[in-house]
């Protein structure tokens, strides 16, 4: 492997996306090797048991939820939404990070961006999946969740076009369903490969099914590319739109605290710091185990860490906003609001969010922190921690003292909100143990295609 | 197929044995034969199998909860006459409850009880009720009832009881019935009465005790000392000027509050600024409802009323008012215990304030003062002429008795008294220990208790009967102003019980039947008297009682300064405040889950017991903890925790979590009587709650005692209340904290009536953003045809009794939750009354607002619910369809005004599990909400469609004003809830928005709610500041 100062790719003048001299064949027995080599050592196992062991967590809390009813969270009369929702809007932001990645870096001829595109956007994937779980559970009667659906019924109901919550359904929907094929699409030339590549009938068969008779034609590739930007066309709104709108849930109730313009950009940033940040997590676990560090390479790292510097700005700057609005407006409950989330007794969970938003990624300015892998890991968590209190901060400490002060009252969870929350990682997990060890995490096809050896003229 | 042997023919006798009717020989082409061998299912058995594996599966037997229950109709044969199904009857009746004889409505759905409503023809009712007399209805179907009577624990049935009792009287006949004692309670019954004269005739050596909690001796006694034996004085606060309590939960627990504050309101109406104003005077050790109604109130502790009565008294003699004989020596005796300059200031202002308005204004001591303070009272009163108009002295009522406890114990003790028959009365809990009641009820040869539960007193006798409840048995009462008014029963009794005139009438050995007893008491029995007994069970009331009429009467005064000659004790330690609860009484409700959930008015506790005291005093003890310079409750995670302290005096002594309450004197720790319960048959929470405050009195003691030392113990427990869950601190709008805006004075608005006669619109001051400048984006709906409902509230008049909550509980089929879902902050209440603080830390003024669904015209909820279960009618109202509810609780979150409550779990189905009898108490008019559904108040919206169907029925369809009342106004005790047509500009809620004082809570936001509020106008004496 080479370590040293790497030679520059003679096509661009940069140093080359993938490191090692790889070339094609060699690329591809490093990113096929888990698919094709059976579970890929013990670590994979611990990850999947762990996984399975979590997900067992939440199929029990959930059954329970199901049976006994949503009391047995931490909510009360003032604070009606707690852990479930404050996890619906952090999974969904996770979920950003992929279709951000895949979609608007693709428009922007962003080379880099293809070694992670596929793990980031099955990260995405996976997020989006635990995010529409909360929603489903936290209603008290989940037996009639098809009722915000519009489906035409013997009542002759619509579902209420004006809420905020019938937006959401639409949103995150059409956000799954955009990333799922998109997704998909990405990985159909990989599957190809691995249908061709395989030497077990079960294998070749379920391969084959799912790439979908792709021979590698020219007029399967000009089709492909062409559906391809397309997607990523139609994604990249969504990108935007999907967070806008989940905000629109509290921007457009009149909860002081809620009730601000700021909050679509201010999601869709936090969307983007914490979804990069999982991403980050991810996958400096999955380069180490997969042996993936020249092509998942340094500079990608530093990229990723430029983005959230960035978008962790854009937040901090939002929550600097917000008490700035609060003492302009002159509207004096919108400034006790904001005075008791810095000052009140949900003072800790606010200097939480802020330290591990705003403060921590200015380490990063630094360049050699920007080279410093455990570094990275830790403060990738830290920001994924600090995200995940954002949400609490708004959702919770705007309900818990609102505007008559004789309905106060605290949140504090119990054992089953932990346990849900938990659980949906255990989801997350169990679906991301099986996409590595089933698909192609690094989009191959489009590796090689930014890679010298693609572009063979001669200058 | 088997039941083809019921109903299908039969070919032979041999098919029929056989039992299992071939399908093949009775049927060519069976059904199903088309289906897989050997899976012999049909259609609709596959769906069935599904749907029980389903259940199985999935929520088991939560499901079938979930679905209606199975149910079968039986028409009737011969409908009865009147009865309509699905249309309730209303029945009046009257009671005693909670120590007042009270008039009402009851509403009866296919013959069973399910609402009390005021009676507006019965003058202790007016058409109102307090929240006991609301709460009674669930005490009918009170899980916990005994059920049969019991024999040292063996059941027995009610023939055993009658032949027990004849046994008893015939044994005891003969020796004149030496040995008989009854224990009675203050029953103000002719037929109770009637009946026990007859055994005083029948038995002439028996002996009646009289202990009554809610009605002490030390009121007697007070009479007696100022020489009106057998009086007492009846007010009739609609003409009063000036009324000023001393330590008198007048508006509370006294007996007749719903009488006296409906006459008292009367005086506050304002309905126009020039109207004028009553004005109240409070002096109390720990703040009341009478307290939150008063102009001005004086925080000072229980141990000083007599002093603060006597700088009254000086104050009037020195201002030349004359009271009659011996007040001289009164004076002369006050004057020589020294003045007490702390409360001459406020003494000298009320005695002026009292001249100032002769035979318009009185004073009312509590019961709870010893018999000199209330004779001071009485002098007072005489002084400023209140006999004249607004006090009349009648007859007491008293049940003629030869004892109370503690007679009762030494005869027991020494066998005087050997067979004991107790009415309804309690002995045990709640009496001094140096009684030790239990231990003296078992010398008896033979003791039977009559009460509701099996409780400590039926632990205690041999033999236990279960009492009937007023809705179940016949009897009749006497109001304070001589009314007699009839107890008709609504239900047959629903377990093995006796009422007490029909124990009476064992032992008086009178034959016949309840209800001929009281006819014949009445006097209406015979031929003659049948239209006047119609029209008596009727209306409830009967003619005035000729001996009840006011006789004036010349008070002396002479013994009373012989009383006075000791001089009050000063000390330094601790007084010991017990008052009655507001919510159990003196235990007696303890089982009834309505109350044990209703937040007491001024602390909003609920589920349980606390030593209330002020911050100075909790500093003084070390309970609570100091922030920003104020010693306030340890409030964590919204968990309020109450440091133990232990309560002691002499050998008695209780441990008890500490509240902290601003408005509480100094050096004065109060703690409510009815806890400590102590009820072997009863597994819910009312056992094991709080402690029996009554160990440390004396029998016919004052309620109050010096002399108590208190110590934390170091331990804590969580006390449920229903505010404050947040924080102190806050809502305190002058507190040091400045963390609560300001914007929050316009919650409550209100204003002293010299600034209201200046400015009556002073509610529009307070507007955060004026009407004019509130724009929509949008044109707004603004209907103006037919009906548009609406509600306004005068603040004035409320004084925050809470009888509404229970109403509206009763009426709306609402759950109780239990003390850990209170902690957890999820009561079901749809009315709530909100209390706050405004002024000093020590001695704040108190404050209420009962806040329900608002209706606002642009609702908050109902733009955010995703399936539109909680729409706008045309009508204005904001209704919810549970049917449709998800129960996503955005509404909830959106409503500023946070009156959306949540079912966290199956509340409603909990409830009717632990207590099978409930669902006979539910509303049929009103959904039973399951678990996961919004709800709140709908402005009794089946009341306001049975009105709207009768109108279309019987009119034009135009709903006359007054016609609906919804549950909470209906209750009002001073009618401060108007309800009505929007669009009839006569209509009484219409008249009231129309005033200057009208004004919305949170306007600002636009949501334009529908009800709104009347600023409270208080009317202090400017000379006291």
């Amino acid at each position: 492997m080479a370590t040293q100062v790497p030679p520059i790719d003679p096509v661009d003048g940069r140093a080359p996306l993938v490191e090692g001299g790889h070339d094609f064949h060699s690329l591809t027995e490093v990113v096929m090797k888990p698919c094709e080599q059976g579970p890929p050592g013990k670590q994979w196992w611990w990850l999947l048991g762990t996984g399975i062991a979590l997900l067992g967590v939440l199929g029990v809390s959930v059954a329970y939820l199901i049976w006994e009813g949503v009391g047995i969270w931490g909510l009360n009369n003032p604070v009606g939404w707690g852990w479930a929702i404050v996890n619906f809007v952090f999974w969904i932001g996770i979920g950003h990070a992929g279709t951000l990645i895949s979609a608007i870096l693709f428009l922007f001829r962003q080379k880099w961006r293809t070694s992670i595109n596929r793990f980031a956007e099955a990260m995405t994937l996976f997020a989006v999946v635990c995010a529409l779980l909360f929603p489903s559970i936290h209603v008290g009667r989940v037996w009639l969740l098809y009722y915000p659906l519009p489906i035409p019924n013997q009542m002759g109901m619509w579902p209420n076009f004006r809420s905020p919550l019938l937006w959401d359904v639409f949103a995150v929907s059409i956000y799954g369903t955009v990333s799922l094929l998109f997704w998909y699409t990405g990985l159909v030339p990989d599957l190809a490969t691995l249908r061709d590549r395989a030497k077990n009938k079960i294998a070749r068969l379920a391969y084959g099914f799912f790439s979908l008779g792709w021979t590698g034609s020219t007029r399967h590739w000009v089709n492909y590319e062409r559906a391809y930007l397309i997607l990523a066309a139609l994604s990249t709104p969504l990108v935007l739109s999907v967070h806008s709108i989940v905000s629109f849930d509290f921007a457009v109730s009149q909860l002081p605290g809620w009730h601000t313009t700021i909050l679509p950009p201010y999601f869709v940033a936090g969307a983007v710091f914490s979804g990069f940040a999982m991403v980050m997590t991810l996958m400096i676990i999955a380069r180490k185990f997969f042996g993936l560090e020249q092509i998942v390479t340094m500079r990608h790292f530093e990229n990723m860490v430029k983005i959230m510097m960035l978008t962790g700005m854009i937040v901090g700057y939002a929550y600097a906003m917000e008490f700035f609005i609060a003492w302009y407006s002159g509207s004096e409950m919108e400034w006790f609001t904001f005075v008791n989330r810095a000052f009140g007794n949900y003072a800790w969970a606010y200097w939480t969010m802020v330290i591990c938003n705003v403060v921590s990624p200015q380490i990063f300015w630094i360049r050699k922190f920007r080279y410093n892998i455990p570094l990275l890991f830790v403060f990738s968590i830290i920001v994924n921690i600090g995200m995940w209190f954002e949400r609490f901060v708004i959702v919770v400490i705007s309900l818990s003292r609102d505007f008559l002060p004789s309905s106060w009252d605290y949140y504090s969870p119990t054992f089953w909100d932990v346990s849900c929350f938990l659980g949906s990682f255990g989801l997350f997990f169990t679906l991301m143990c099986l996409f590595v060890r089933f698909a192609p995490m690094v989009a191959l096809s489009e590796v090689k295609a930014v890679m010298p050896q693609a572009d063979p003229h001669h200058h | 197929m088997s039941t083809q042997r019921e109903h299908g023919y039969w070919r032979s006798l041999e098919t029929w044995a056989a039992g299992q009717v071939h399908e093949g020989a009775e049927n060519e082409f069976p059904a199903g034969a088309s289906e897989p061998e050997g899976l012999d299912l049909g259609r609709r058995d596959v769906l069935k199998l599904m749907g029980a594996s389903l259940a199985l599966a999935g929520a088991g037997t939560g499901c079938s909860v979930i679905r209606k229950p199975a149910e079968t109709i039986l028409p009737y044969a011969e409908r009865p006459e009147d009865l309509i199904p699905g249309r309730p009857m209303y029945y009046a009746t009257s009671a005693c409850i909670a120590g007042s004889v009270t008039g009402m409505l009851v509403e009866s759905h296919d013959g069973r009880p399910t609402k009390i409503e005021g009676n507006p023809r019965h003058p202790e009712s007016n058409g109102g009720t307090g929240g006991f007399t609301q709460a009674e209805v669930l005490s009918l179907y009170d899980a916990e009832r005994a059920r049969t009577p019991s024999e040292g624990g063996a059941e027995k049935t009610l023939d055993d009881v009658r032949e027990a009792l004849e046994g008893a009287a015939g044994t005891l006949e003969a020796a004149g019935g030496a040995g008989l004692g009854l224990l009675v309670g203050h029953r103000p019954s002719p037929t109770f009465q009637r009946l026990l004269s007859e055994i005083r005739e029948r038995f002439p050596q028996s002996r009646v005790y009289l202990h009554d909690p809610v009605h002490p001796a030390s009121r007697r006694e007070a009479a007696k000392l100022v020489g009106a034996e057998g009086m007492r004085p009846v007010l009739d606060l609609s003409r009063a000027d000036v009324v000023a309590c001393f330590d008198a939960d007048l508006f509370g627990l006294e007996p007749g509050s719903v009488r006296n504050s409906r006459a008292f309101a009367e005086g506050r109406r304002l309905e126009r600024p020039s109207d004028g104003m009553n004005r109240l005077y409070v002096a109390e050790p720990v703040p009341t409802v009478t307290g939150i109604w008063s102009d001005q109130r004086l925080r000072v502790s229980a141990r000083k009323i007599q002093s603060l009565l006597g700088e009254v008294v000086m104050e009037l003699a020195a201002q030349g008012a004359r009271g009659g004989s011996g007040q001289v020596e009164v004076v002369e005796q006050l004057r020589a215990h020294g003045r007490d300059e702390t409360l001459r200031a406020w003494a000298r202002e009320l005695a002026a304030d009292l001249r100032a308005h002769p035979s318009t204004s009185v004073v009312v001591v509590g019961a709870g003062q010893p018999p000199a303070a209330q004779a001071l009272g009485h002098l007072i009163n005489e002084m400023i002429g209140a006999q004249r108009r607004v006090l009349a002295w009648r007859d007491d009522q008293v049940t003629e008795h030869d004892g109370g406890l503690v007679e009762l114990a030494s005869d027991l003790r020494d066998g005087t008294t050997t067979h004991l028959v107790a009415l309804s009365v309690n002995a045990v809990h709640g009496t001094p220990s140096s009684l030790d009641m239990a231990g003296a009820l078992a010398t008896a040869e033979m003791s039977v208790s009559l009460s509701h539960l099996h409780d400590e007193m039926a632990e205690a006798s041999a033999w236990h009967v279960p009492v009937s409840h007023f809705l179940e048995s016949w009897g009749d009462w006497v109001t304070p102003t001589g009314e007699t008014s009839v107890q008709q029963p609504l239900i047959a009794p629903l377990h093995s019980s006796l009422s007490e005139i029909e124990v009476l009438a064992i032992l008086a050995g009178a034959k016949g039947k309840p209800r001929d007893w009281v006819q014949e008491t009445a006097g209406l029995d015979d031929d003659s008297g049948e239209n006047a007994w119609r029209k008596m069970l009727h209306d409830c009331i009967g003619r005035a009682d000729a001996r009840q009429s006011p006789r004036r009467i010349r008070p002396r005064w002479n013994e009373l300064a012989v009383a006075l000659a000791e001089p009050p004790q000063p000390s330094s330690k601790l007084e010991l405040v017990a008052p009655l609860s507001s919510t159990l009484l003196d235990g007696r409700y303890a089982t009834n889950g309505w109350l044990q959930e209703l937040p007491d008015p001024i602390t909003k506790l609920t589920w349980g017991q606390a030593a209330l005291m002020s911050p100075a005093t909790a500093r003084h003890l070390g309970v609570g903890r100091v922030e920003r310079g104020v010693q306030v409750n340890r409030v964590e995670k919204g968990l309020l925790h109450g440091d133990v302290v232990r309560l002691e005096r002499g050998e008695t002594w209780v441990e008890v979590p500490a509240l902290i309450v601003p408005g509480v004197a100094d050096g004065t720790v109060c703690l409510t009587r009815g806890y400590g319960r102590h009820l072997p048959s009863v597994e819910m929470g009312a056992n094991e709650q709080g402690v029996d405050v009554g160990l440390f009195f004396e029998a016919g003691a004052p309620s109050f005692l010096v002399g108590v030392s208190g110590t934390p113990t170091g331990g804590s427990e969580l006390l449920a209340t229903t505010q404050e869950r947040g924080t102190l601190v806050e809502p305190l709008r002058t507190a040091p904290s400045q963390t609560a805006p300001r914007v929050r004075d316009n919650i409550i608005r209100e204003t002293e009536l010299a600034e209201y006669l200046q400015h009556p619109d002073f509610v529009k001051e307070l507007d955060v953003m004026p009407e004019e400048r509130l724009h929509s984006l949008w044109e707004e709906p603004n209907p103006v045809d037919g009906h548009q409902w609406g509600m306004a509230v005068d603040l004035t008049t409320c004084y925050g009794c809470s009888a509404c909550v229970i109403a509206c509980q009763a009426e709306n089929n609402i759950p109780v939750v239990g003390k850990d879902q209170v902690l957890l902050g999820r009561e079901m209440h749809w009315v709530r009354v909100d209390r706050y603080y405004s002024g000093d830390w020590d001695d704040p003024t108190l404050s209420t607002q009962p806040v329900s669904c608002m209706h606002c015209e642009n609702a908050p909820c109902e733009q955010v619910c995703p399936v539109a279960a909680t729409v706008h009618s045309p009508e204005g109202t904001n209704d919810m369809a549970y049917n449709r509810c998800i129960g996503t609780r955005y509404c909830a979150n959106n409503c500023p005004y946070k009156v959306r409550r949540f079912n966290y779990f199956n509340f409603a189905g909990r409830n009717h599990d632990d207590n099978e009898l409930l669902a006979l108490q539910s509303n049929p008019d009103v959904t039973v909400r399951f678990r996961g559904v919004i709800e709140k108040c709908t402005y009794c919206v089946q009341r306001i469609q049975a009105a709207k169907i009768d109108a279309k029925v019987n009119g034009d369809g135009i709903v006359a004003d007054g016609d609906i009342k919804p549950a909470c106004g209906q209750c009002c005790p001073t009618d401060s809830i108007a309800f009505g047509n929007l669009n009839d500009p006569n209509s009484r809620v219409s008249r009231l928005k129309a005033r200057q004082s009208n004004y919305g809570v949170l306007t600002e936001l636009n949501t334009q709610p529908r009800t709104t509020y009347l600023g409270r106008v208080r009317n202090p004496n400017p000379r006291l500041g």
